[in-house]
């Protein structure tokens, strides 16, 4: 039984595949998680050979968060250099979908999923795990999937796509966050716009969306008031998200 | 439950409940008053003369504000009326 093992969010992981074409498909999936040599004993996940890729994802997603060694917050991120802008959000509020945008418009990958801040520095780290999202989502966000491997079983309402499959990179470290946007919904044929929004709103939106701020609440708190002063706080109505993801460049692009 | 000023405003996160809490300016104003050094009718007067509006004006927003804080468990207690 081949055994993969990962590094997510500095917990290693050994993930036991029944099924090698599965453990494959996983390896290529997770490439931006490499193991480290020192890596102390991992966290074991069985993964059967009927399972789901994107079950099992959901599952190590989940548990890298909760053990995650820095503040995390519900939340793309994306870089142009070494400037990130995140927008929090709850699931289904169109973040993937934004992310895969970005990157096709030529920002680099930060997440999809987690804004990740160092406790003591409160710099921005990547946490590029594989974008999953459903067919229409990826074709308004203009990605094409790449072809599955023959005999791996593939959730039918969902894509999953690697930062390799959509030719862009991972965002490098170090990253400060110089923005941080609050989604509105609205209809993708309207247009996007960013307004600016008091930064009491974006503080009490990253703490809200927070997985990881009830381990050191006094220091969320802090850090998150420290993290958000020095950046530029926004609305952002979505509209489509190829033209708001041409507002995220362009944003960046002033301040890189 | 922690305070913060930015931009004048001041977040409110109570870590028991993880919640958060924004407060606009007028907000904010009333919350550096919530001193225990201050009763309500003080606070409005204080106020009124700060916004320059009557203090029948400003007395209902104030009341208002107090209630929500506490019904959301960031206040123990309400100033003293008078």
């Amino acid at each position: 039984m081949p055994t993969l093992r990962v590094s997510l969010l500095g917990t290693p992981f050994a993930l036991d595949c029944a099924d090698p074409d599965l453990a494959a498909e996983l390896s290529r999936l997770l490439a931006t998680f490499p193991a480290g040599p020192a890596d102390p004993e991992p966290v074991r996940l069985p993964v059967a050979s009927d399972v789901d890729i994107g079950v099992v994802l959901a599952e190590l997603n989940a548990a890298a968060l909760a053990r995650a060694g820095c503040l995390a917050v519900h939340a793309g991120m994306v870089a142009g250099g070494s400037q990130a802008i995140a927008f929090p959000g709850p699931s289904g509020t169109g973040k993937t979908t934004l992310t895969v945008a970005c990157l096709l418009a030529g920002l680099d990958y930060g997440s999809d999923e987690a804004l990740c801040l160092d406790w003591s520095t409160g710099a921005a780290r990547p946490y590029p795990r594989p974008l999953a999202l459903a067919p229409a989502a990826a074709e308004l966000a203009g990605a094409r999937p790449a072809a599955r491997p023959a005999g791996v079983a593939a959730p039918p309402a969902e894509i999953v796509l690697t930062v390799a499959d959509i030719g862009a990179r991972v965002a490098a470290e170090p990253l400060a966050l110089a923005h941080v946007l609050l989604p509105r919904r609205t209809d993708p044929g309207g247009a996007a716009a960013l307004h600016p929004a008091p930064r009491g709103a974006a503080v009490a939106e990253l703490l809200r969306r927070s997985f990881t701020a009830h381990h050191r609440p006094q220091q969320a708190f802090a850090l998150t008031h420290r993290v958000v002063a020095a950046a530029s706080t926004w609305y952002l109505d979505l509209g489509h998200p190829r033209d708001a993801a041409r507002l995220l460049a362009e944003l960046l692009n002033r301040t890189g | 439950m922690q305070a913060l000023e930015l931009d004048g405003d001041i977040s409110l996160y109570d870590s028991a409940t993880s919640q958060a809490l924004v407060l606009n300016a007028t907000a904010s104003d009333v919350w550096r008053l919530l001193d225990g050094e201050h009763t309500l009718d003080e606070i409005v007067e204080l106020l009124a003369a700060a916004y320059r509006v009557s203090n029948a004006s400003i007395r209902p927003d104030v009341v208002r504000i107090i209630t929500e804080l506490e019904a959301a468990g960031l206040l123990a207690s309400g100033p003293a009326a008078a």
